[in-house]
């Protein structure tokens, strides 16, 4: 069941990508063949030789001035005349945020402030801002407000409205919450997501700034008085900045600066959360977070370092992990993409941080290549810090980090952005005068000495989203203890019992379902049923979704499913053809080599037919701990490959779950269904909540069971295809 | 990533309209006896420099039987040349610390680098090898092959709603190359013979068919030398002819519908509009941004914010070298009807059609039209790129620093008769995506 739904920016960004561009990976190719055809012309034998540079360019550096406000206010004022555009940036420098129960308060902050003010409504602001051209964005910390010089008074105008004077509407609030839900219900089953999530807590832990992390529940504890509360307490000047950036002079920008903010009253009582550093653990440890049916395993592997921003060895330390995994043809890329192509790409980060800096490297790879990948992982971190690198390795990446400098420096954002830090982090006035210079001199000596400080190779997190049962053998080597760690999607620690293989069991998939035909009722109750009527409801973020599903002789189904009065999907068929309809049009099926899925809807009980139908080969896959208890795991793969893999409890008897996986396209997509709430119908027991999840669905779809009736008697007219 | 087609200039639309800047952008032209066109624009106050050439070449050059073949082209042109070995282009530019990249669109192709200014040399040097030297082997043939099919089953197969730029130009035309795709048919490449790369390789890729445009930190005299040194004694080719095919007009609605693997249908409307030189094309782009340039927008404002019709609508312009087409595109909320959607969206075509835009209205267009002119032009690339643009199509560089006037002249009765002459809702292309239908 996909039809409904799809997050609405996502769509939108993969409409754009389809649009605007088409982009391909690059090959590694072999040298053999003779050039076929060559125009011919004269050639002149200085062509043969790539040109040597000319001596290298002067970097003017752009200049800045600095000066504060009597509430404490600082000001960054960068000159740029080449056009006649300015920006402010207005930013809160309040540190590092513990929002406990309450994450994802700052980001709903932000939002909510460009979304009404005393005297306007969120369209007057869009409007009044689109009429002059600009952009003004608001977050947690202030804002970014950019328009033509002409338009400066109005642009400043809208900006300091929005943080002087914020209405906080219940209703914009309201929305911010139910999309933010959405997006969370989106992104939960997201492996990327979960592998950020999971890792960061393990990292710094659950109840640290850097380690916690939203979910639906700290959303839910969010109330509109939160809103108002941190804004009053964090949006304050004595810990802000002014940035001030293009066609205007210094005089200019004071006056301005003055006239909008030195009202602004601050707090000289303001305390900055400082988080603690969480020592990185005494030998490499391995957690997994088992991802069902997964091709592919997220890899991420951290630690956390004393680094902050004016460390001596920093530029030492960046071109260090430069080398490592920092641009396209680094070890890490080269080694595991193009050498081995386990991956489409790997990286690796060095963060700076004032309170808690991190190493952190990470990949999606193929569930085969898990364990080599780390391995490989690992011997490029080892070898970073047993063997100096080769003079044309530094001197290219030298290179490369000198053009992005360079090109850095077309926008007149970068000197801002620069100013900012050299002021928050206390960096030399000269920090970015003399990074050339310095990036220049550096040894292959500094090199090593930075990445013995700051590798830790033998003191790594190591997390890993994906298919525990094909991965965790080849993982226990990495882990110090031999131990691995088991955590859910909530980042919390669960006990994960060994398997049970199926030799061991000594149960067969044939005993497992009569077993389950006996305790729903029994084959005979079952075959007395010729005809099943059945409504069910489910709540989403889309709206209500309500299907009635008949079927008849275990051969004829008309299924419908209707949200707001419109009916979003139809499906009929009749056993020799299948009408399948929704929003605009209908489509007639009839070949029927389509037909089985219809077949298997059609069909009150289709695992009566595991064994007789000659469609599917059915396996045990031995026993596995699921939220509801133990329950044995079968795997169904039917003719067209479809893998069903089904658990049925141990001590009931009763099928809990299903995990659907489906090759489309070259694309694996994995859906699963929670039963539970089974109840007796005509003596029959029937599961009154099915929980569908995956196959992109961007949330979890609880459909309840409002109705369902055996022998009603129904027309044939009922399946009727025309 | 790299070698890129732009199948359409989604981006800028969407961003506003066009480029250029009120701060005089001032550049040098000339020709050299090959008929290479050299356009320098001098920057200092960055140390870096833009190197790019253009072809006067894209999709709507191919042979029928040969679609695909500008872009396949593009993708060529990195394997390697007689003094560049295979893979080589790539290393030569990061070891310089800059960065490159290549487009395809269906008028022309688009090349470009960006260093260090020290490393000119460099990037004329290899431009000139592509020029001159193109290596076209069977190898290299064979892997780009396999490189632009995985791209295409990327960018296109496998991306929801990924055809349906494709379908609608196929309907939008009936005799002119503009309906084949950029990224063409496998089948055609596959059918390729050496023969006919080498063919096109003498045919487009000449001194007379291109545009050699720098930007950035550069010494005029200098950079003329040096662009001698390189470009002056490659052979001048055969003038390449143009396609002449003048496309009848639509002559009713043309409605289908495709099954897609998507989760929310949409709706995709094609006009057909003047040629991007045509004057009418100002009017057009302000009409768009109307209809649906940002929140406060007609169509945004009214189908997605109060009617709720819509989760997104947005239409945009596709301006080509011959006419071109404009599109809508829009999503219908969960719930509501592709019907009641296009309804929504022929009535406020129909507005636009019947009463003049208000005043208000109209100084904010010419508030965006002025910031996206002023804005455009904010790196030595685009700078390059627009002058390479406006010589390529316009025969005038300096559009660059006047094409603002002709948005200004623009007249609120102007736009309301583009939307009569070109929005007529029983002339366009309607394609309906719905999704295939899936149940578990």
């Amino acid at each position: 069941m996909k039809y409904i739904v799809s997050f609405k920016s996502y769509i939108w960004a993969v409409l754009c990508m389809a649009v605007i561009v088409s982009c391909t990976p690059k090959m590694a190719v072999e040298t053999t063949t003779p050039e076929v055809n060559v125009p011919v012309v004269d050639t002149e034998a200085w062509r043969s030789q790539a040109p040597s540079p000319s001596p290298a360019p002067d970097f003017n550096l752009g200049d800045y001035e600095e000066f504060a406000l009597d509430n404490g206010l600082k000001v960054i004022v960068v000159e740029n005349h080449k056009l006649p555009v300015v920006s402010f940036q207005l930013f809160v420098d309040r540190g590092a945020i513990l929002e406990g129960d309450k994450t994802g308060l700052t980001s709903i902050v932000g939002q909510m402030l460009r979304r009404g003010t005393v005297n306007k409504t969120k369209a007057e602001i869009d409007e009044e801002i689109e009429f002059i051209a600009a952009t003004i964005s608001t977050s947690s910390s202030g804002f970014y407000a950019s328009a033509l010089k002409k338009h400066t008074k109005k642009l400043l105008d809208l900006a300091t409205e929005l943080i002087y004077e914020p209405s906080f509407p219940q209703e914009e609030f309201d929305k911010i919450v139910q999309e933010t839900k959405s997006g969370l219900a989106f992104s939960k089953s997201d492996p990327n997501t979960i592998s950020s999530n999971v890792s960061g807590a393990i990292l710094y832990g659950k109840d640290h700034a850097y380690g916690e992390f939203v979910t639906e529940e700290t959303i839910e504890n969010i109330s509109l008085e939160d809103v108002k509360e941190f804004y009053s307490k964090y949006l304050i000047p004595n810990i802000s900045y002014l940035i001030v950036v293009g066609d205007i002079d210094v005089a200019e920008a004071k006056e301005l600066a003055t006239s909008y903010f030195s009202d602004w009253e601050g707090n000289p009582n303001f305390k900055v959360h400082e988080p603690v550093f969480p020592s990185p653990p005494a030998q490499n440890s391995v957690s997994i977070v088992p991802k069902e049916g997964a091709v592919q395993s997220v890899i991420d592997i951290s630690s956390t370092i004393r680094f902050p921003h004016n460390s001596p060895d920093r530029l030492a330390a960046s071109v260090m992990n430069t080398i490592l995994g920092g641009y396209f043809g680094s070890r890490l890329n080269k080694n595991i993409r193009e050498d081995k192509g386990y991956t489409y790409g790997i990286g690796s980060r060095l963060s700076p941080d004032r309170y808690v800096g991190n190493f952190s490297t990470s990949a999606s790879v193929r569930n085969q290549v898990t364990d080599s990948t780390i391995t490989e992982i690992l011997k490029e971190m080892k070898r970073m810090q047993s063997e100096k690198v080769s003079e044309e390795e530094l001197s290219l990446v030298k290179n490369v980090l000198t053009g992005q400098f360079a090109r850095g420096l077309e926008s007149p954002q970068t000197i801002a952005r620069n100013a900012l830090n050299i002021a928050r982090y206390d960096l030399p006035k000269d920090y970015y005068q003399t990074y050339l210079s310095r990036l220049e001199k550096l040894t292959a000596d500094d090199i090593l000495a930075a990445a013995k400080k700051y590798l830790n190779p033998n003191q790594l997190q190591i997390v890993i989203v994906g298919n525990d049962e094909e991965i965790s053998e080849g993982l226990v080597a990495f882990d110090g203890d031999g131990n691995i760690d088991y955590y859910d999607i909530a980042a919390e620690k669960v006990d994960k019992k060994p398997m049970m293989s199926a030799e061991d069991l000594g149960v067969t998939a044939e005993e497992i379902i009569a077993h389950y035909i006996e305790v729903i009722g029994g084959q005979d109750k079952l075959d007395n049923v010729k005809s099943v009527v059945m409504v069910t409801k489910a709540e989403t973020p889309m709206g209500n979704l309500s299907t009635t599903i008949k079927t008849k002789d275990n051969s004829k189904v008309n299924m419908k499913m209707e949200s707001q009065g419109m009916t979003i999907q139809e499906i009929i068929f009749n056993g020799f053809k299948a009408k399948v309809g929704g929003m605009q049009g209908n489509q007639i099926i009839d070949d029927p080599k389509e037909f089985s899925r219809f077949k298997a809807m059609a069909k009150f009980c289709p695992e009566s037919d595991y064994f007789t139908s000659g469609e599917y080969q059915v396996e045990v896959k031995g026993t596995e701990e699921l939220e509801t208890g133990q329950a044995y795991k079968i795997r169904l793969t039917s003719m067209d490959g479809t893998v069903t893999t089904e658990y049925y409890d141990i001590k009931t008897g009763l099928k809990q779950k299903m995990v659907n996986t489906v090759s489309s396209n070259g694309q694996e997509i994995v859906t699963q269904q929670l039963l539970g709430d089974y109840k007796e119908v005509d003596g029959i027991k029937v599961p009154h909540t099915i929980t569908f999840s995956g196959g992109g669905m961007p949330f979890e779809m609880v459909q309840k069971v409002e109705k369902i009736e055996f022998n009603t008697p129904m027309e044939d007219s009922v399946f009727q295809v025309e | 990533m790299r070698k890129c087609i732009i199948t359409c200039l989604f981006a800028c639309c969407m961003a506003g309209i066009v480029q250029a800047q009120m701060n005089k952008i001032d550049f040098e032209e000339f020709d050299l006896d090959n008929g290479l066109h050299v356009i320098l624009h001098q920057d200092k106050s960055t140390p870096i420099v833009a190197v790019s050439v253009l072809y006067h070449v894209g999709s709507k050059n191919e042979e029928p039987n040969r679609t695909g073949f500008a872009h396949f082209f593009e993708h060529l042109m990195f394997e390697g040349s007689k003094y560049v070995n295979r893979g080589e282009f790539d290393t030569y530019i990061s070891n310089a610390g800059g960065v490159n990249n290549a487009n395809t669109s269906k008028d022309r192709t688009f090349y470009y680098e960006i260093f260090p200014s020290n490393q000119l040399e460099l990037g004329l040097w290899l431009e000139s090898e592509r020029m001159l030297h193109a290596k076209i082997d069977e190898k290299g043939i064979e892997t780009q092959r396999e490189v632009v099919k995985e791209e295409k089953r990327q960018r296109v197969d496998n991306q929801p709603y990924g055809t349906w730029l494709n379908n609608s130009f196929e309907y939008a035309y009936k005799e002119h190359p503009y309906k084949w795709s950029v990224i063409g048919s496998m089948d055609d490449l596959n059918a390729a013979s050496n023969e006919d790369f080498e063919n096109f390789y003498k045919k487009f890729y000449i001194p007379n068919n291109a545009t050699l445009s720098i930007a950035g930190d550069i010494d005029i005299e200098k950079t003329k030398l040096l662009v001698r040194k390189y470009f002056s004694t490659i052979p001048k080719g055969e003038e390449p002819s143009r396609p002449a095919v003048v496309e009848p007009p639509l002559e009713g609605n043309i409605i289908d519908t495709v099954y897609d693997n998507i989760s929310l249908p949409a709706m995709f409307l094609t006009y057909r509009i003047s040629k991007q030189t045509d004057d009418d094309i100002y009017a057009i782009q302000m009409l768009n941004t109307i209809l649906s340039g940002g929140e406060s927008s007609r169509m945004v404002k009214e189908l997605k914010d109060k009617q709720q019709l819509a989760i997104q609508v947005s239409n945009f312009p596709m301006e080509l070298e011959d006419p071109g087409v404009s599109f809508i595109i829009a999503l219908p909320n969960v719930g509501r009807s592709l019907d009641d959607l296009l309804d929504g969206i022929d009535g406020e075509i129909e507005k636009v059609q019947n009463e003049l835009i208000s005043e208000q209205e109209y100084q904010k267009l010419l508030n965006n039209v002025e910031s996206s002119f002023i804005r455009g032009n904010s790196s030595m690339v685009s700078i390059a790129e627009s002058l390479a643009n406006y010589h390529t199509y316009y025969g005038d560089a300096n559009m660059i620093n006047t094409e603002i006037e002709k948005y200004m002249a623009v007249s609120r009765e102007d736009i309301r008769e583009v939307a009569r002459k070109y929005f007529d809702p029983a002339n366009r292309v309607i394609l309906y995506y719905l999704p295939k239908q899936q149940n578990q």
